[in-house]
């Protein structure tokens, strides 16, 4: 008996693996049926996901069964979701403006202080660092090595920061540039960013190949099962 | 000692006397009482009404005087004191504002501007049907004593002195409309002279015709006509009664003879003026006449000062020509024409009458028929009901002064051009309810004319009218319309003249609009745009930048080898063949490799530093699409957690989270028997993104309640002596997402300790991910097949990376080998359109 849903589930991922691969002779009804059924599953998973494991346990479990504080502590994201509901309502569209601006607000805080605190100052003392020699020989790397990758990172860097400067001044005959040297520094930051956007190419084609490669195994797998 | 007659009974009584010796009434005028009132009515000021009734008995001498200047008993008077122009002050006081406020002798007046028949008083309609009568009848009441005369009834001058017409030139009235001071006036110069009667307008041919049918002494015709009692008020008959005996005989010869026109009758009202106009054009020169018409002055003119003194005589000049209004000159001027020596020096003194005329009067033949009658109600109240108007009765006693002060100035006279002004004029002119002279002067012409009174205007133009000089008050009565420019706003704020109200007619008081204040010419603001020459460059640049992005950049569409859909199938099939064959086939032809990146080293060395039994966070954040990347990536990793007996919980920010690790358990981690709950617990979905995240790392306990089976999350074996997020051995987050996984380093960043943070990530998340290693935030990393790859080969233990190894290296291959030959098929393509440029060119 337990046979029996592997194999129905493994037909249907079989059958819906083909209809997604059908997208290699263009857009056709049994892509975007696949499409369509993935939105419709994923959807209706993520409700009782939302159901099952946020708002049951979290919110109606207590306010029902819980003791009198949690009660009132939890009416307050109670109004708010149902404020939120009504963004649902054009003509009441406003009341749930609040919650919004509530979760808004939060969510733009919390950003920006992670952002600040978890990436700006931690990779601007890593760029710094990265000419700490001292904690190069304990890491048994060579001050050249040491130096030049740091340089490497410190001329990527710049060079990039540099590319996104677009002030321009007026010189004879009417034409407006940037500087000679900033534009050669400016060239210097378009080969760092070339080389970036290749990398998460090369990962992103790799993600996608390991993708296929599992499909692919699937597919070979399931028909092996036969 | 000088005789006064009395107002009342009109008997001489000593000048000394305060009552008349014979009736007892008032010799002085009853403005006596207003003597304290020394304030002048300033231009503007509405004179307050009054009744005045009780002033009628008492009105000045000099009025009867005018009547009879030439019958006087004082022989010394001259003819150019008895020419003194009435107009301006006779005029002055007939500026009624409203037709209620009209004194009776200005009844008929405003009565005829409404061509209202009804509406003409009594007297004036008797009058005016006496019209036609013949110059006997017309020139009696010239004669006639002042006694029982309304006083009302009479022209109060601006000067004492009776005027008398000169000339020709007389002012056409129509018919039937003159007031009663005019036609009393009218009725002293009975004897106009002869003017051409097709070229005079009808008032004037009939006062020709009476006048021709004047005798020579006037004096019977006066009697004559004051004896048409059914013609004049009852008043004027008494006048004429009392006057008639009373009239000097040495004026009568003065009087030239009427030289009649066939079939042309002189108005009652010339008639009776134009015998006192004879004797001073005959006679006397002006300067010796002063003095003797000065005695005929009203206290209240004598007393007026010297500036506001309106028509004194001019010394210098002749007096019929200053002192003679003009319609009174160009009557002389007519008479000019008799062969007579007095008509010919009356015809000497007409030119310097013309050049007296002021411009207000030669504008009036222009002026007056625009000006409909209907407008003159508008102007200020000037008179009382009873004639006698308010600024007359507040006058200041200042009589001594007129009497000190000589003749200086001439009054204007209304001089009409007959050849112009055409008898609809003339109805226009005296349709309105003040005179016109008065109506058009304005305060400029009046300085004008003030420095141009003693030189005679040019004769050429017998329309060019000599401006007058008028005293403040009589400016300020005079009508709005004549004050106040067409255009105001087109001049400059001194010249702003307000229309109504108690400041009517006066300039420069009172600001354009009410809360507005003094406006200005608007100033005038070019249409066209002031740019500079830079700023007209940079719109230029601005235009070419912008028409630049709107062109459509063609397309440079490289010649294709093959259609996009056969290349697309083409490339499709090959990476099927390469990846397939190797998947379907489960080779392992390619060699993992002998060297591992530093991070996948790191995860190995911090997982081999856990303790035993340690508690492990692991955060599956990643989406189906890339399970089976992340599951070969983090399926070493978790076996090697496994390896090492780890309680394992995990959590998810993703709805889906939770069954891919379910999944990833199941299909990867089966061997290892770990059971839910006991060794591993699934906290599930944690919301909230990264509020979630830095909640969790907050409190973990007070972020997720339960497990995914609907137990207590916090009571379950691998969450035994966690409470916060730094009690966890470990912290691996699975993530394809750099999103995701940056979120996890930035809000768990404050609150891991010593943890360690382990990163396995996708292929596709590792650039950005990396660097958080290298700064040290993250303490391993396994990114993709490769790492996962790698950390098998570490662990000994092949999996899932190593399955799929040949054939990630042979599809890794074979988009090397496509990208090589697509990039050399694109330069061949390139130098070929190059060079097909190139042979095009040549």
């Amino acid at each position: 008996m337990s046979v029996a849903p592997d194999l129905i589930s493994g037909f249907i991922a079989f059958i819906l693996t083909l209809l997604v691969f059908s997208y290699l002779l263009g857009d056709n009804p049994f892509f975007r049926a696949a499409i369509y059924l993935f939105v419709g599953v994923s959807a209706g998973y993520i409700a009782a996901v939302a159901w099952y494991q946020v708002l049951w346990p979290e919110l109606i479990s207590p306010l029902l069964f819980g003791s009198p504080g949690e009660r009132i502590l939890l009416t307050i994201p109670l109004v708010l979701g149902l404020l939120l509901l009504t963004k649902i309502i054009p003509p009441l569209s406003k009341i749930g403006t609040p919650a919004v601006a509530f979760l808004v607000g939060v969510g733009a805080a919390i950003a920006v202080g992670g952002a600040v605190l978890g990436t700006i100052f931690p990779q601007t003392g890593a760029t710094i660092n990265a000419f700490d020699l001292q904690a190069a020989a304990a890491q048994d790397v060579s001050p050249a090595e040491q130096i030049f990758g740091a340089s490497i990172l410190l001329v990527g860097t710049i060079s990039t920061l540099v590319y996104f400067q677009f002030g321009a001044r007026r010189f004879s005959g009417e034409t407006i540039r940037r500087s000679r040297l900033v534009e050669g520094i400016a060239l210097v930051g378009r080969i760092f960013i070339a080389i970036t956007f290749g990398v998460l190419f090369a990962g992103v084609y790799a993600a996608a190949l390991t993708a296929l490669i599992e499909r692919l195994t699937f597919l070979w797998t399931y028909l092996g099962s036969f | 000692m000088a005789v006064i007659r009395c107002p009342v009974c009109g008997k001489p009584n000593p000048d000394d006397l305060e009552l008349c010796q014979h009736c007892d009434s008032s010799l002085k005028p009853t403005t006596a009482e207003l003597d304290g009132v020394s304030e002048m009515i300033r231009p503007g000021e509405a004179p307050t009404k009054k009744v005045t009734a009780e002033l009628e008995q008492t009105l000045p001498a000099w009025l009867r005087g005018a009547r009879k200047s030439d019958q006087t008993e004082d022989k010394e008077e001259t003819p150019s004191d008895a020419l003194s122009p009435p107009p301006q002050k006779s005029v002055s006081i007939e500026e009624p504002a409203a037709e209620e406020d009209l004194p009776n002798w200005l009844d008929g007046l405003e009565a005829e501007a409404e061509s209202d028949e009804e509406e003409v008083p009594d007297w004036l309609a008797n009058l005016q049907t006496e019209t036609p009568v013949s110059a006997e009848e017309t020139a009696e009441p010239e004669d006639e004593p002042d006694e029982g005369r309304p006083a009302v009834d009479e022209p109060i001058t601006a000067t004492s002195e009776p005027v008398a017409p000169r000339t020709g030139e007389l002012i056409a009235t129509p018919e039937g409309e003159l007031p009663g001071w005019l036609a009393d006036l009218q009725a002293e110069s009975g004897e106009a002279a002869e003017t051409p009667g097709e070229d005079l307008p009808d008032l004037i041919v009939e006062s020709e015709q009476q006048a021709a049918e004047l005798p020579a002494d006037s004096e019977p015709a006066a009697a004559e006509t004051a004896g048409t009692e059914k013609g004049l008020p009852d008043w004027l008959a008494k006048l004429s009664a009392e006057e008639g005996p009373g009239a000097p005989p040495a004026e009568e010869p003065s009087r030239p003879a009427p030289a009649s026109t066939p079939g042309e009758e002189l108005p009652d009202w010339l008639s009776a003026e134009t015998p006192a106009a004879a004797p001073p054009q005959e006679h006397e020169p002006e300067p010796a006449a002063a003095q003797p018409a000065q005695e005929e002055l009203p206290d209240w003119i004598s007393r007026l000062p010297a500036d506001e003194t309106p028509a004194g005589a001019k010394t210098e000049q002749p007096a019929e020509a200053e002192a003679a209004p003009d319609w009174l000159s160009g009557q002389g001027e007519s008479e000019a024409a008799q062969p007579s020596a007095p008509v010919e020096s009356a015809a000497e003194s007409a030119s310097p009458a013309d050049n007296a005329a002021p411009d207000w009067l030669s504008r009036m033949s222009d002026v007056s028929p625009e000006m409909p009658a209907q407008d003159a109600p508008e102007q200020p109240a000037a008179a009382s009901d009873d004639g006698v108007p308010d600024w007359l009765s507040s006058l200041p006693a200042v009589e001594q002064n007129i009497e000190q002060q000589p003749a200086k100035e001439s009054t204007p006279a209304l001089i009409l051009d007959e050849e112009t002004i055409s008898e609809d004029d003339m109805d226009a002119i005296f349709s309105m309810e003040m005179p016109d002279w008065l109506s058009t002067l304005s305060p400029e012409e009046k300085e004008a004319t003030a420095g141009e009174g003693e030189t005679p205007a040019p004769e050429e133009s017998p329309a060019s009218l000599e401006s007058a000089e008028l005293p403040s008050w009589v400016q300020a009565m005079r009508p709005v319309e004549s004050v106040v420019p067409e255009s105001p706003g087109n001049e400059d704020i001194e010249h702003v003249i307000a229309r109504e109200g108690p400041l009517a007619g006066l300039n420069g008081i009172l600001p354009v609009g009410p809360g507005i204040g003094p406006f200005n010419k608007a100033q005038a603001h070019s249409i066209k745009l002031q740019v500079s020459e830079s700023q007209q460059s940079s719109a230029a640049l601005l235009e070419k930048m912008l028409s630049t992005e709107s062109e459509p950049r063609p397309l440079s569409t490289p010649p294709q080898v093959l259609p996009a859909r056969v290349l697309r199938w083409v490339i499709a099939l090959l990476m099927f063949l390469a990846v397939g064959a190797s998947t379907f086939a489960g080779t392992r032809m390619t060699p993992l490799a002998s060297l591992y990146p530093p991070e996948v080293g790191a995860v190995k060395d911090v997982i081999n530093s856990l303790p035993d039994n340690a508690p492990v966070l692991l955060v599956f954040d990643y989406e189906p699409g890339f399970a089976g990347e992340l599951e070969a990536a983090a399926a070493p990793v978790v076996d090697h957690l496994m390896l090492r007996g780890e309680r394992l919980t995990i959590l998810s920010t993703s709805p889906t989270g939770a069954a891919l690790a379910e999944r990833f358990l199941r299909n990867t981690q089966a061997d290892h028997g770990y059971q839910s709950g006991q060794q591993y617990v699934n906290l599930g979905y944690l919301p909230g993104g990264s509020s979630g995240v830095l909640s969790f790392a907050m409190l973990p306990p007070a972020a997720t309640h339960e497990t995914i089976d609907g137990l207590p999350a916090w009571d379950t074996p691998p969450l035994q002596g966690v409470s916060s997020l730094a009690d966890f051995a470990a912290l691996v987050v699975l993530t394809d997402s750099m999103e995701s996984g940056r979120t996890w380093i930035e809000q768990t960043s404050g609150y891991l300790d010593d943890t360690p943070l382990l990163m396995v990530v996708s292929a596709q998340a590792e650039p950005v991910i990396h660097p958080y290693y290298e700064s040290g935030q993250v303490d391993g990393m396994v990114s993709g097949l490769s790492g996962g790859a790698a950390y098998e080969q570490i662990n000994g233990r092949p999996g899932l990376g190593r399955q799929y190894w040949d054939a990630y290296s042979i599809g890794l291959f074979m988009a090397e080998i496509l990208i090589a030959v697509g990039g050399v098929l694109n330069l061949v393509a390139a130098w070929r359109a190059r060079q097909t440029q190139q042979t095009d060119e040549d």
